[in-house]
């Protein structure tokens, strides 16, 4: 339960809760970005991680999130970071960095580090992206969404109906998941065993389910569109629009500091520069 | 008086079907009146509220609504005049609050966005669902959502609100709400008229006329208590007579001398404790 | 077959920001071969309750015996294997019709037996038996459910619980969405295989039916069992705080009794009752 709750939006009242959607999502993607650059040493690479790590804290401690909470929902992760020690204590070395050795069998530091690094990223990359979904209404999502779609919208692409759909989409999760436990039930009072039972069995259970649901789901979209209908809901026609997106002063400082962040990384990227050699530390 | 609608020679038959859905019906409803559609699933008064609405198109007769044949060119514009409130309350609720929902008709109307807070306020405390501007679909119940159903379709600002079978799914509670509603809509606003397909014979009897379909055929029509008072006609067809009308035919049959005027309940306690 | 819940809780999604307390100490018997009527607001805990009896839902804590099998928050206590059970309590949802996907009418009917390992020809004939028994003709076996009506898909559905030969019946609304000669029709099916011995408890809304058609009736207000008594008993009293109206001719005779016209309501069931009770003491002056 915990853990399909955690990215879930959640109505408080932070600061991250006020920005404006487009320009979290433009900080999204440029971190995301940033995380990802080549680094010339593993060091630098840290360095950055370690940097946005410390930012992405402060940004949960601001949206009211719990890292303890974040870091137990990621469980999966770290069968992963398991599973990659092991690939890349097999994978051909890369530098000569003796660790210590199971029998004959040598292990290099090497390959703590890459799994290390991969790690940090995807750790990084789920933390971001569940506060800016914890943050932000799916329906500003879905006009942010539609905002970045808009010079596609100058060639003819019918953004406005994708938004649209997506919202709807968003409005009938809830309501389709309903459906799916109730036909469930009704079907596991009819002697269904959706949890044991031959391949064959499974297979006629699950179908049992997918069936009605989607029936009802066809009932549903059917009302849906003759309701939309009714209300003079028409894709084609202009509309005006109830939820308008408010770009404001601290968006704009939000988005600058995500920009100077990213140029740093990128330079460190592309200049191979190590700011560990000013501090005459050695590094690898 | 003015018509709001009017029904010629209306007939209808689904595609791939021999039986005719309606047959030759003709009626019209004054304006500012209450008419409920009374009749038994299958006896073509779901089709009779989606030819109205515009959903399908009437093949042979005509539909005048608001003194316009209805055709494909002017349905929009009529469509704007009219609202309507579906059974299922949550295959309407589009929006993905109560505020959005009742928003939705209004960013398709193209009121301006800083109009939009007021009118939804507005319309909210009209059905008093006001407390719960911010609630999801989901948190609300039945009753609820079609509440928030009417405020959508009373943002519109129609001149004929049509209910398609829009108490059948909700709880007695819900079901007296959605009427209170009405009936305090329409006290609101003499000119407001209201089509309600269903088939509660309880709301039918607080109409100010009913129409009786079976088959396809209107086969009664006049005020409720005219129309109740044709028990065998009515039982030909499987109808009841409200509550009210039947005790007074049993109490009539007991040997209780029920006097002709006695309307309503409190009238006939009024006449049994004097 | 009889139903009994000994000091049963039940909380949604304990230990989360979700959780919620439905079921709050229930002891409850259904006694064999009786009609009986569960009503209550929505969220009282009535749909909670008659997913224990089919073991839908397990106690979080205390117990539900159903005959021999124990659905038990205690594992010890608990029956191994409970999906027999299933077999016994037969479950109609509310708009059942959504439940139906089989190509024919008399497979979908089948569906459950066969589930419970009858063997093809077995719950065929099961399923016709029971197609036929709520009404629907030859005809419909060969057809496929999904181009019937609302209503006879309604049968249909009920028709797939009834081929399971339960001993005891649970409905959750079964009029809802109906038209009234069919919700009649629906109600005395019900009614009739109550006669032939089966336990049938009605969920709904409407005390209309609670007065017409059941032997006793249980209140639900907030996890709790308010009452059970005979719905009559019930309806002398005001139900306005659980959200419930009395039946029309309760009210009526209720509204009567306050102006001092005093008529016996303890035996009332139709409007003609109500008639007679009212000429009688109508004549007397």
């Amino acid at each position: 339960m915990a853990s399909i709750t955690l990215g879930r939006y959640v109505p408080y009242k932070s600061f991250l809760h006020k920005m404006d959607p487009r320009a979290k999502i433009f900080a999204l993607i440029i971190l995301m970005v940033a995380i990802f650059l080549p680094y010339e040493t593993y060091a630098v690479s840290f360095l950055v991680g370690g940097i946005i790590f410390v930012l992405t804290i402060v940004l949960l401690w601001i949206a009211h999130m719990s890292f303890l909470n974040l870091l137990k929902s990621l469980s999966a992760l770290w069968i992963m970071m398991v599973f990659l020690l092991l690939i890349y204590m097999i994978a051909p070395r890369t530098t000569d960095f003796y660790a210590f050795s199971i029998g004959s069998w040598k292990i290099y530091w090497d390959s703590f580090i890459e799994a290390g690094r991969i790690i940090l990223r995807l750790v990084l990359m789920v933390m971001i992206s569940m506060i800016l979904t914890s943050t932000t209404k799916p329906l500003d999502l879905t006009d942010a969404f539609e905002w970045y779609l808009f010079p596609l919208k100058l060639i003819g692409f019918p953004s406005h109906i994708i938004a649209m759909i997506i919202t709807l989409a968003l409005r009938f999760i809830p309501t389709i998941l309903d459906d799916v436990q109730r036909i469930m039930k009704a079907q596991t009072s009819r002697g269904v065993d959706f949890e044991k039972g031959s391949l064959i069995a499974k297979i006629k259970a699950i179908i049992s389910l997918i069936i009605p649901l989607f029936v009802s789901a066809f009932v549903r979209s059917d009302e849906l569109a003759n309701a939309m209908e009714c209300r003079g809901y028409d894709p084609n026609a202009k509309r005006t629009k109830y939820r308008k997106l408010h770009f404001r002063w601290w968006d704009l400082f939000e988005t600058f500091i995500v920009l100077l962040v990213f140029g740093g990384c990128l330079y460190l990227s592309i200049s191979g520069f190590n700011p560990f050699n000013l501090l005459g530390i050695a590094t690898i | 008086m003015k018509n709001v609608l009017e029904v010629k020679n209306l007939s209808y038959t689904y595609q791939g079907e021999s039986v005719e859905a309606i047959h030759d019906l003709s009626f019209s409803i004054p304006e500012g009146s209450y008419v409920a559609i009374v009749g038994h699933n299958g006896s073509g008064k779901s089709t009779l509220a989606k030819i109205i609405s515009g959903l399908m198109l009437a093949k042979n007769g005509t539909i005048t609504v608001f003194g316009e044949e209805l055709n494909k060119e002017n349905l929009s514009s009529i469509r704007r005049r009219m609202g309507l409130v579906f059974q299922n309350p949550d295959n309407q609720f589009v929006g993905a609050s109560v505020r959005d929902d009742i928003a939705f008709g209004l960013e398709n109307r193209e009121v301006p966005s800083g109009e939009m807070d007021s009118l939804i306020n507005e319309f909210a405390s009209k059905v008093s669902m006001e407390r719960y501007l911010d609630s999801a679909p989901e948190n609300l119940s039945g009753g609820q959502k079609q509440r928030v159903a009417i405020a959508g379709v009373l943002a519109m600002k129609p001149d004929l609100i049509i209910y398609d079978e829009a108490t059948s799914m909700l709880d007695p509670i819900g079901k007296k709400e959605i009427l209170d509603i009405t009936f305090g809509l329409k006290k609101d606003n003499p000119t407001l008229s209201v089509i309600s397909i269903t088939h509660d014979i309880e709301e039918a009897s607080r109409a100010d006329y009913v129409l009786v379909l079976n088959k396809g055929k209107l086969i009664l029509e006049g005020k409720p208590s005219e129309v109740f008072k044709e028990k065998d006609k009515l039982q030909s067809i499987h109808l009841d007579a409200p509550f009210l009308l039947s005790l007074i035919s049993s109490l009539k049959e007991e040997g209780v001398d029920v006097p002709e005027d006695v309307d309503t309940l409190e009238k006939l306690e009024d006449f049994l404790c004097q | 077959m009889s139903v009994k819940f000994s000091n049963v809780f039940y909380t949604y999604s304990p230990k989360s920001p979700f959780e919620y307390q439905a079921l709050k100490d229930i002891n409850l018997e259904f006694e064999e071969g009786k009609f009986i009527g569960v009503v209550g607001k929505t969220g009282s805990g009535k749909s909670t309750l008659i997913q224990h009896i089919n073991a839908l839902i397990t106690p979080t804590s205390g117990s539900v015996i159903v005959d021999e099998f124990v659905n038990s928050s205690n594992k010890k206590e608990r029956t191994k294997v409970l999906k027999p059970l299933r077999k016994h309590v037969g479950l109609v949802f509310q708009f059942p019709e959504y439940q139906l996907f089989e190509e024919t009418v008399e497979k979908d009917v089948a569906f459950g037996p066969k589930n419970f390992g009858a063997k093809n020809e077995e719950a065929l004939e099961k399923a016709r038996k029971a197609i036929l028994r709520v009404g629907l003709n030859e005809t419909f076996f060969e057809r496929s459910p999904f181009e019937l009506s609302g209503g006879e898909k309604r049968k249909v559905a009920i028709a797939g619980i009834l081929a399971m030969e339960p001993k005891v019946l649970v409905v959750d609304e079964p009029t809802a969405g109906l038209d009234p000669a069919a919700a009649r029709e629906t109600m005395s099916l019900f009614k009739e295989i109550n006669k032939d011995g089966v336990t049938v408890i009605l969920v709904t809304h409407d005390m209309d039916l609670v007065a017409s058609y059941c032997d006793e009736v249980v209140v639900m207000d907030e996890g709790k069992v308010f009452t059970k008594c005979a719905p009559s008993e019930l309806f002398g009293r005001d139900l306005t705080q659980y959200s419930l109206q009395n039946p029309h001719i309760f009210d009526f005779a209720l509204s009567l009794k306050e102006r001092g016209f005093e008529i016996e309501t303890s035996s009332l069931k139709t409007t003609e009752d109500l008639a007679k009770a009212i000429a009688r003491r109508h004549k007397r002056g």
